[in-house]
């Protein structure tokens, strides 16, 4: 059921806004919004908005700095473990930005460290025996000329070398030097060597040629190359060191500054929070207003509360929702705990209007029910019941994971029990087993099960039909009401007329049906005008759609005996098995989420429809951060 | 050769509804995917349109099994 709320509103002193706004905060249980005198955002008489003075503007901006940085900074630490806690500043103060800023710097410094270092062991990893192959070399050149020596890699091709060789000389007019050494079995390891006036164009040409230069980490920029290789080598044993120890001392500086810092976020939103609240809040010269949605059951306490507090000298009144105020009620949803997991199927769809239907019961009875329909075999429930066993106990998922769990579990006891009556167990295994079908052989009675998915969707389409027809005539919305009666006379009539038909039923039903159904037309003609007829239709069609039922329930039990088939079939039997094994387990992945989707859209697109008003508000209580 | 005919009948009843779901589920996929990418809030609707077509699909498959079965 939806939980009913209580308009609130908190009258108090006006200097004492501020200190009410806090409690309100750490109570956790008001909606705010604007007085409704104050909706269009001009003053009425005395009452006007709060207005945010030149120093709160001032704070709300540094606050927003504040989270912006904050939240840039923590993303940016790795995660760590405990550590003692470093004292920042109070949030959106200037020692906060300025030691924000500080503490940005450090780790950006210890994140340089960390990386330089694994670019050198990446330099190391990649380049390792070319490097061990320059390192001998001695950069010289055949004339005068400040040598300027480049490391290359070539593949084992004498001829691309003597290539490059040539265009080197060509350019540098013959003033420098190619050295290469062998490095493994396909790579030659090169320094060249050409003056420093002619690096330019050297470098183009190699770029041009699509040769590979060594290119050192920036550490070592402005050290002559083979100086540097030397030094790079020796410090490959040392390397692996320097980098835990720089990555042990990021963790460290995360693990003191992020619960510190986490904890500062969170003081300071809950601040921005009790600023922006202003904004919906109502003030004379000397009083102010909060206004508020809370369920109602809370009133009592909060106003016990407030009175405690603030030693009576702020009251709060309570009214409830009036005519016309449904849209701005926020939605709180209150069902036994046994069907509160169900509530997270509506997350998909907006929450219902305050007022209207909360579907909830009836999807965790028929939700269930159609996805045991099409599963409908006992091996798979009883695993599924072992998966959400097992994922309850082990709390996989949260607490979202939990309410999964329960959905699960009551799908697959569902599914077990359906395949208790089709006598199916991992397809037609059960029969060998001693089963046989109770209620009908889906593989063989086809049309009994297209008939029995019919019969449940009349049951599903009608029971939404008439919760609509009620509400509608309850809340004396009586045109509706009577269009909605008409079309639930029409499914009455028309299942049994059918029935007599295809003479399931004796035929002497057929003419009080048709009468039924016939009356159904006329009321719903009444009621909604000659567009009715058009629902009228969608109506029936809202029933075919339950073919799916059947389809879907068809197609898993013929592949499970697919399955079965193989592993008698298919030689030697161990790859039967495999084979009927990996069958089994795509067919049990099939049967999870193709029942669900076909069990949701059957809620949302056919059952819904009938009598769901969404367009609901959340309930957003202003509350303190966790 | 009737039965021959009733199978290709069947065929061409559950074969024209698939390519008709899969060519409007192109579109819903192709379209949902952008939406979502803009307003996440809105996989609820997405998932439910997606699935809407899939009636076609399913009514072509009943009829085949009607065809094939005689209706009876």
């Amino acid at each position: 059921m939806i939980r009913p709320m209580s308009k609130v509103q908190v009258l108090g002193p006006r200097r004492l806004l501020e200190d009410a706004l806090a409690f309100l905060q750490g109570q956790g249980v008001l909606d705010l919004r604007t007085p409704a005198l104050l909706a269009s955002g001009a003053s009425r008489g005395a009452l006007h908005c709060v207005p945010l003075r030149e120093g709160e503007q001032a704070t709300e901006r540094a606050l927003e700095k504040a989270v912006e940085d904050g939240e840039q900074l923590l993303a940016a630490l790795p995660a760590a473990g405990r550590a003692p806690e470093e004292a920042l500043p109070l949030p959106g103060s200037p020692q906060f930005a300025e030691r924000l800023q500080e503490l940005a710097a450090d780790r950006r410094r210890l994140e340089e460290r960390a990386a330089s270092l694994r670019e050198e062991r990446q330099v190391l990893d990649r380049y390792g025996r070319l490097l061990a192959a320059l390192a001998p070399l001695k950069p010289s050149l055949p004339l005068p000329g400040e040598p300027h020596p480049v490391g290359l890699v070539m593949r084992n091709d004498r001829r691309a070398l003597e290539l490059l060789e040539a265009e080197l000389r060509r350019l540098t007019s013959g003033n420098c030097s190619v050295q290469a050494r062998p490095a493994g079995d396909d790579q030659f390891a090169v320094l060249v060597t050409v003056p420093r006036t002619h690096e330019r164009e050297v470098t183009a040409l190699l770029f041009e040629r699509g040769v590979e230069e060594i290119r050192l980490p920036a550490r070592y920029a402005g050290r002559p190359l083979v100086e540097a290789l030397r030094l790079l080598l020796s410090r490959e044993r040392d390397l692996p060191g320097l980098i835990a120890s720089a990555e042990e001392e990021l963790e460290r500086f995360s693990a003191r500054v992020s619960p510190a810092l986490r904890r500062a976020l969170r003081e300071a939103r809950d601040r921005l929070d009790r600023l922006r609240a202003l904004a919906s809040c109502g003030e004379t010269q000397h009083a102010f207003v909060v206004t508020g949605w809370l369920p109602s059951t809370r009133v009592p306490s909060l106003e016990a509360d407030l009175v405690r507090a603030f030693e009576g000298r702020i009251a709060l009144v309570a009214y409830p929702p009036q005519p016309g105020e449904e849209g701005d009620v926020p939605v709180v949803l209150e069902n036994p705990p046994a069907l509160r997991p169900f509530e997270r199927l509506l997350a998909l769809v907006p929450p219902p209007t305050y007022g209207s239907l909360d579907p909830t019961p009836y999807l965790a009875i028929f939700f269930p029910l159609l996805f045991g329909l099409m599963l409908g075999d006992a091996g798979f429930g009883a695993l599924g019941i072992a998966v959400a066993l097992v994922a309850r106990l082990r709390g996989w998922g949260g607490p979202a994971g939990r309410d999964l769990s329960a959905i699960a579990l009551a799908c697959s006891a569902s599914s077990l029990l359906f395949g208790i009556l089709f006598g199916e167990v991992f397809g037609n295994l059960g029969t060998s087993l001693g089963f046989h079908p109770l209620l009908l052989d889906r593989r063989r009675a086809v049309l009994a099960f297209l008939a029995l998915s019919m019969g449940v969707g009349i049951v599903h389409v009608g029971l939404g039909t008439a919760l609509g027809a009620t509400h509608s005539l309850r809340h004396r919305h009586l045109r509706e009401g009577v269009e909605r009666l008409g079309r639930l006379l029409l499914l009455l009539g028309a299942a049994p007329a059918a029935l007599a038909l295809v003479g399931v039923i004796p035929r002497a039903v057929l003419a009080p049906s048709l009468a039924v159904g016939g009356a159904g037309v006329v009321l719903a003609v009444t009621g909604g005008g000659p567009m009715a007829l058009l629902e009228v239709v969608l109506s029936l069609g809202n029933v075919l759609s339950y073919a799916r039922l059947m389809a879907l329930g068809l197609a898993s039990v013929l592949l499970a005996e697919v399955a079965n088939h193989m592993a008698s079939a298919v030689r030697p039997v161990a790859v039967g098995v495999a084979l009927a094994l990996l069958l089994h387990a795509v067919n049990f992945t099939l049967g999870l989420v193709s029942p669900l989707i076909a069990s949701l859209r059957l809620h949302y697109v056919e059952f819904f429809e009938k009598f769901y008003e969404g367009g609901g508000r959340a309930y957003r209580p202003f509350a303190l951060g966790t | 050769m009737e039965k021959v005919y009733l199978a290709i009948a069947a065929a061409f009843s559950i074969g024209i509804g698939a390519l008709a779901t899969a060519w409007v589920q192109s579109r819903i996929g192709t379209a949902g995917a952008g939406a979502l990418s803009e307003k996440p809030e809105l996989r609820g609707a997405v998932i439910v349109m997606l699935a809407i077509p899939e009636t076609l699909v399913i009514l072509g498959f009943v009829v085949a099994v009607l065809i094939l079965t005689g209706g009876g």
